[in-house]
């Protein structure tokens, strides 16, 4: 369940640069008793009755077997904005499902499911049902909220509440998913990854190497961001965990532990210690020991035959890795890897030496294929895509010039496959739920149809034959099987829909990344036919397939080189390694046995837990309700709670205020509306003051705010203070220009009116000379910010923002203009980076000593309490050193350098609900000149400081950030002065 | 067989398939056995399916030449057309029945009887030509102990439920999405005329009738509409002169014959290649003779159409024209879902909302 507000809101974004006006016009919703589905666009409806009906049956199921009612209909989001299926599940505001209709990633077999629509709501039913399956307690904080309510940084009082009313929710989300794959494994008929043999290959690959298998703090602090899996070690220690427990102590002890049933306990380490007797810290380290011991009675199974040997390429693994391709010119091999502490790239290593060279960067790099690719030996092309996760592009990479070009925008086209006979590009183009065979004759503009498969059919893993006569490529089908199939050029050609010639189906076991040998005889690939991906070789001629390894771990992706060696890429704990094993026939293969099955003959009652099919929904009269969706229509109340605010009048008076806080939304987070409401009985305060109000209003691209007396929760603590005396109303406009992730060029307009003012909107520490301003800006910033895997923020790219900003104060205009630039690149030290900051802005009209007229800096930026950026001494305004606003000048220039240092990550640091994560250290130097065109009151500034930030996590789900920072600055002619920072981000 | 499958709905025809498929689940099976007990109909059809589908299982598996898919759906009757948004194409082919009422009155050939058996081809066809895939080996790998994997539940085809899926798999073609996506597309969309057309009782009137029907899903029809000479004449400015002559539009009257035999326009066209390919063709003289072709000759609702100035000006309308022009005009009506979704109005307006969709989508993603 990926994090879910972070996909509603790519969902938003993406659907909101698809054009603003359209695409979200052609939204569309169906209302039934039980869901209330609203799908991007109307090519979708064709999938309404599959989403229904899988929806029905596995809510019946779930209600069933957890007793659960969800007391009204469940949101559903159906988009079609990735390449491959996925899906999430969130419980706040409400229950929300999101789901992608494209097939799923077939790559190692590391999450092998059936029909998509199916898998995926078995799959996120599960999660909705055990983080919102409330009792008594919880069922009173959420009438007394008027609903769930959704921790809000501005908010951090709403955390609270937020754990009061659904509190299953703020668990780990091993422990999250580890049920989900369960349930959802069993409930589509025994395919799904609790049998999976990508899983019992990573722990018993775990066991082989003697490798840490992490403890659940480890897990998720340190397994979950640096190990090259990163967020799939989730699903796969949760599952493991889940299915030891299920079959050591049966799945009614299991389930209780996720029940969420009367006298059940809120946390979840706490429930876990109410229904095993034992603590969560105990019971895992017990399974880690027995997981210990089935693997290497699984390691014993594979060497009762001889081990293939294997010689390395290179010194150390490369993460995850692309299908790979051995040029013969250079003896060199290509592909693209990605691990963590560097961004993935396009690289060579050479056959000989194993030296790896890094070709060029790939933007949007896939978890485990990194890149879709295909090679051209004749004019030594490298075609690749990108965005991968998205609607993938397609470019080339010329090798002798080294320079890559894009030939195709929103291709949406993977698996690669070049023919060298009329030097055309084959792929699998994913759209709307189908997959269609396409091919893309030079120079690669533009694609044609071959052949669309039927829903629910997928073809994958393509190669041609070096006659170009001839493609394979694996096929998979509704149930969830694979074959490894065989077309003729030809006809698909002429259209004449040829049948596709079954090679093999490798039993149940799918077979993956087959490709032809040189002479077009052989085809080398892999399958897990002995539980165990080894590599199979299959005889065109003597149509035979046979073994070419006995691997303890996993061989996978052959390349055929020259004599008789083979390249394959083994699995190791740290990614795969390039190797070489004999192009030979081993004498035998032993099978290993699967956790899954254990369970299935130990624990039957699984094998019960099928959906029954519901065929009482008549989807004629269902499709016939769909309506556009229009999100302000579909406004309702979310939550309404009590908040503190503080408040800070312009002489300096403090003051804390008690009041309310509703929160409105739509069903897809398009839309919103924040009403605060609060009161200072301070006598300190004028009566004018006393009352604070607040309404944000976001509708898709607008947000409306307006204010009396603004007041803020993070007023009550430390220096900074954005509470601000007298009406203000602000309108805002954000577009996009650019969304191909991760560029993207955006622009904000924004016109603002205030009243009664007595301090500047936007600098605390000056007064306004005047009590009435309309202001506006328009702003155009572009964006191309990556991090590699394991990174605690970006890493590598730019930034440039152009802001003209103006002050219409009693008959004058002040307009101003600020460029800003930045640039950052990666060290040869893994997660470090360097960056370098300058802007520089100038008053264009105005009396310069107005204050109206000026920028001004200083300080660090962050409060004591704080719920915004961590690193506030990167803004504009900052400037370490001196104190707030202290320096200003009607024009200026500022640069700054920074160097990031490797984060420290921790491994054991804390308990369950509360861990430290990582601490890291930044060091930087800024230069700083204002009113440079008038030396009398020029100034000249100059610091260097350090901040270093100690990243800690609550109930799993609550990031905070404790930081600590020094600087010195000095200014020609005045002593250097120094100041020290301190600030607690809550979340 | 198609007797009893019309007196079923369309659950119950899916339910006796299901069971003849053996994708029944336990309580699936118990519904149709009180269905059996309960509906003569319903029994005759199931006989009757597990008749043909015992046929089937006697015939051996063969492999069928790559061409055969092809030539049975070359071969396959063109779909009648009905109201709503296909109407766009149907204008087409009533743009075609007008041109050709002129040689029906020259041409008078005997009549030729369509093939109803095609229908049974195509179902045959399907069964033998189609995915998913066959042949091959699996089982054991020599030398290799093959992992044993739980197996519950399996799902198939009958768990999954779409709405005309055929429809949206029509735009994954590449020709067909710049179709929809095309100016000339959107113009015609955007027409006043069109959308009169559309609307007209008339038009409406001869969308729904059998006759209409019967021709369009003809054979003969098909093959000619598809001939290049037949396109390259519709193209010509000498026949779009014609059309637009009252005599062009009143052939069934003497006078208005006449009046066109003395037409420099006709007599034009009668000098052109194309115009005496057309008129050599079979195709053409089977459908002249066509009975159904008579009957929509003799409709009020015809002549009220042809007189129609929106329709006249539709059939004028560059957009419009330049759409049928295209190869991937071609392509859309080649395609069995196309011909299979003009037989129905709610499938005309699916794919004409979806179409409106994909403008949308194209224009968003520019």
């Amino acid at each position: 369940m990926p994090r879910h507000r972070f996909v509603l809101t790519a969902v938003l974004a993406c659907a909101g640069v698809c054009a603003p006006s359209r695409a979200t016009a052609q939204f569309e919703t169906i209302r039934t008793s039980d869901m209330h589905l609203v799908y991007t666009s109307p090519l979708q409806a064709y999938m309404v009755p599959q989403v229904a009906r899988s929806f029905e049956n596995s809510l019946k199921f779930h209600c069933a077997l957890f007793g659960y009612d969800p007391g009204g209909p469940i949101n559903v989001l159906m988009h079609d904005l990735w390449h491959y299926g996925n899906a999430g599940a969130s419980p706040l505001p409400e229950n929300h499902i999101t789901i992608g209709i494209e097939p799923y990633s077939h790559e190692y077999e590391s999450a092998p499911a059936p029909e998509r629509m199916i898998s995926s709501l078995n799959h996120e039913m599960a999660h909705i049902v055990t983080v919102d399956k409330a009792t008594g307690s919880d069922r009173f904080y959420r009438a007394l909220f008027f609903g769930k309510v959704t921790p809000n940084p501005e908010m951090p009082l709403s955390m609270l509440y937020g754990y009061l009313t659904t509190p299953r929710w703020y668990a780990p989300r091993w422990y999250l998913e580890g049920i989900a794959v369960y349930m959802e494994t069993w409930m589509n008929g025994g395919v799904g990854r609790a049998i999976g043999p990508y899983d019992e290959m990573v722990f018993r690959t775990l066991v082989r190497d003697s490798s840490r298998i992490f403890d659940f703090v480890g897990l998720e602090s340190e397994g979950t961001t640096i190990d090259f899996q990163v967020g799939v070690n989730s699903y796969l220690y949760g599952t493991r965990f889940v299915s030891y427990l299920g079959l050591r102590y049966g799945n009614d002890s299991l389930l209780a532990w996720f029940n969420r049933t009367p006298g059940s306990k809120r946390y979840f380490s706490s429930q876990f210690k109410h229904v095993f007797g034992r603590s969560l810290e105990d019971e895992w380290s017990r399974w880690i020991a027995w997981e210990r011991q089935w693997q290497t009675a699984n390691l014993s199974s594979i060497r009762r035959h001889p081990i293939t040997a294997s010689r390395p390429l290179t010194d150390h693994a490369l993460g995850s890795v692309s299908r790979a391709f051995y040029d013969s010119t250079t003896k060199a091999v290509y592909l693209g890897i990605r691990y963590p502490g560097q961004v993935a790239h396009l690289a060579r290593i050479d056959v000989a030496s194993g030296a790896i060279t890094n070709l060029m960067e790939i933007l949007g790099a896939s978890g485990y294929s990194v890149t879709s690719l295909a090679f051209d030996p004749a004019s030594r092309t490298l075609f690749f895509t990108t965005n991968n996760a998205n609607w993938r592009n397609l470019y080339s990479y010329d090798m002798a010039s080294g320079h890559s070009r894009l030939l195709l925008r929103n291709a949406r086209i993977g698996d690669l496959a070049f023919d060298r006979a009329d030097s055309s590009l084959w792929g699998v183009r994913h759209d709307n739920g189908f997959s269609t065979l396409v091919r893309l004759p030079a120079p690669y503009h533009e694609w044609n149809q071959i052949q669309t498969l039927p829903y629910g059919e997928d073809l994958f893993d393509l190669d041609l034959s070096p006659d170009g006569a001839t493609l394979i490529g694996s096929m998979s089908e509704v149930n969830g099987s694979q074959k490894l199939v065989l077309l003729n050029v030809a006809a698909l050609r002429a259209k004449t829909n040829p049948k596709p010639e079954t090679l093999d189906d490798f039993g149940e076991w799918p077979p993956s990344n087959f490709v032809f040998s040189p002479d077009g005889k052989f085809l080398f690939g892999s399958s897990y036919y002995s539980g165990v991906s080894n590599i199979y070789r299959y005889d065109l001629t003597r149509r035979v397939t046979e073994p070419l390894s006995n691997t303890e771990t996993g061989f996978f992706k052959p390349v055929p080189l020259p004599g008789d060696s083979v390249m394959v890429f083994r699995y190791s704990a740290r990614g795969f390694i390039p190797s070489l094993i004999p192009n030979v026939v081993p004498d035998s293969v032993s099978a290993i046995k699967f956790l899954g099955n254990e369970i299935a003959d130990k624990r039957p009652d699984v094998q019960s837990w099928i959906p029954k099919r519901d065929s009482s929904i008549n989807l004629d009269s269902l499709l016939a309700t769909a309506r556009p969706y229009h999100s302000l229509s579909h406004l309702a109340m979310n939550s309404l709670y009590p908040v503190v605010e503080g408040y800070q009048n312009a002489a300096g008076d403090r003051a804390a205020a008690v009041g309310m806080r509703a929160n409105l939304s739509d069903q897809v987070g398009a839309t919103a509306l924040n009403l605060t409401g609060s009161y200072a009985p301070d006598q300190g305060l004028s009566s004018f003051e006393r009352l604070h109000l607040r309404a944000d209003f976001l509708s898709w691209n607008w947000k409306i705010m307006a204010a009396m007396n603004r007041a803020d929760f993070y007023d009550l603590f430390g220096p900074t203070k954005v509470s601000r005396r007298g009406y203000s109303l602000a309108v805002q406009y954000r577009g996009d220009l650019l969304l191909d992730d991760p560029k993207s060029v955006t622009y904000t307009l924004r016109v603002a009116g205030y009243s009664g003012l007595s301090t500047l909107p936007e600098f605390q520490n000056v007064a306004a000379p005047f009590s009435k301003l309309l202001s506006f800006s328009g702003n155009i910033e572009y964006g191309s910010l990556r991090r590699s895997l394991g990174a605690v923020e970006d890493e590598v790219g730019s930034t440039a923002s152009a802001t003209l900003h103006g002050n219409y104060v009693n008959g004058t205009l002040f307009p101003q203009v600020d460029v800003s630039l930045s640039h950052g690149f990666l060290l040869p030290i893994n997660h470090s980076s360097l960056w370098f900051r300058g802007s520089a802005g100038s008053t264009l009209h105005g009396n310069r000593s107005n204050a109206f007229a000026q920028f001004f800096f200083g300080g660090f930026g962050n409060n004591w309490v704080d719920y915004r950026d961590v690193k506030q001494f990167r803004d504009l305004e900052s400037f370490p050193g001196i104190g707030i606003d202290d320096a200003g000048g009607s024009n200026f220039g500022k640069a700054q350098m920074e160097w990031v240092l490797p984060p420290v990550r921790f491994r054991e640091v804390g308990i369950p609900s509360f861990y430290l994560q990582w601490a890291g250290l930044s060091l930087f130097t800024t230069g700083l000149v204002t009113d440079m065109d008038q030396a009398s009151l020029r100034r000249k500034l100059v610091s260097a400081g350090a901040q270093l930030d100690f990243r800690l996590v609550t109930l799993s789900h609550l990031e905070s950030t404790m930081s600590f920072g020094v600087a010195v600055a000095g200014e020609s002619g005045v002593s250097p002065h120094s100041v020290g920072m301190f600030s607690f981000k809550i979340m | 067989m198609k007797e009893f499958e019309a007196m079923l709905t369309r659950d119950q025809v899916e339910l006796i398939q299901q069971e003849i498929d053996g994708a029944n689940t336990p309580e699936s099976s118990a519904a149709l056995r009180s269905l059996l007990e309960q509906n003569p109909e319903a029994r005759a059809y199931a006989a009757e399916l597990r008749r043909v589908s015992g046929a089937f299982a006697r015939v051996g598996e063969r492999q069928s030449p790559p061409s055969l898919r092809q030539s049975i759906l070359n071969a396959l009757p063109q779909p009648a057309a009905s109201r709503g948004g296909i109407v766009a194409w149907a204008g087409q082919r009533l743009n075609l029945v007008g041109e050709l009422l002129e040689g029906a009155i020259m041409n008078k050939k005997s009549l030729l009887i369509g093939s109803a058996a095609v229908a049974v081809v195509i179902v045959a066809a399907g069964l033998i030509t189609g995915f998913p895939p066959i042949g091959g080996s699996s089982g054991t790998i020599g030398g290799v102990e093959k992992a044993t994997r739980y197996h519950g539940h399996e799902m198939t085809d009958a768990d999954i439920s779409l709405k005309n899926p055929e429809i949206q798999a029509l735009f994954q073609n590449d020709q067909v999405l710049h179709l929809v996506q095309s100016d000339a597309f959107h113009q015609l969309m955007a027409a006043d005329a069109f959308r009169t057309v559309m609307a007209s009782d008339a038009f409406n009137k001869i969308m729904a009738s059998d006759a209409f029907r019967q021709i369009m899903a003809s054979d003969a029809f098909r093959t000619l509409s598809a001939s290049d000479a037949f396109r390259q004449l519709n193209s010509t400015a000498a026949y779009r002169t014609l059309q637009a002559q009252d005599a062009f539009r009143n052939l069934n009257q003497a006078e208005a014959m006449r009046q066109l035999n003395q037409n420099a326009a006709y007599r034009q066209l009668q000098a052109i290649d194309a115009f005496r390919t057309v008129m050599a063709t079979d195709a053409f003289r089977q459908v002249m003779a066509n009975d159904a072709f008579r009957q929509i000759m003799a409709q009020d609702a015809f002549r009220q159409i042809l007189a129609n100035d929106a329709f006249r000006s539709i059939l004028a309308n560059d957009a419009f024209r330049s759409i049928l022009a295209t190869d991937a005009f071609r392509t859309l009506s080649a395609a069995e879902a196309f011909r299979t979704l003009s037989q129905s109005q709610a499938l005309s307006q699916d794919f004409m909302r979806e179409a409106a969709s994909q403008q949308v989508s194209a224009q968003a993603k520019n």
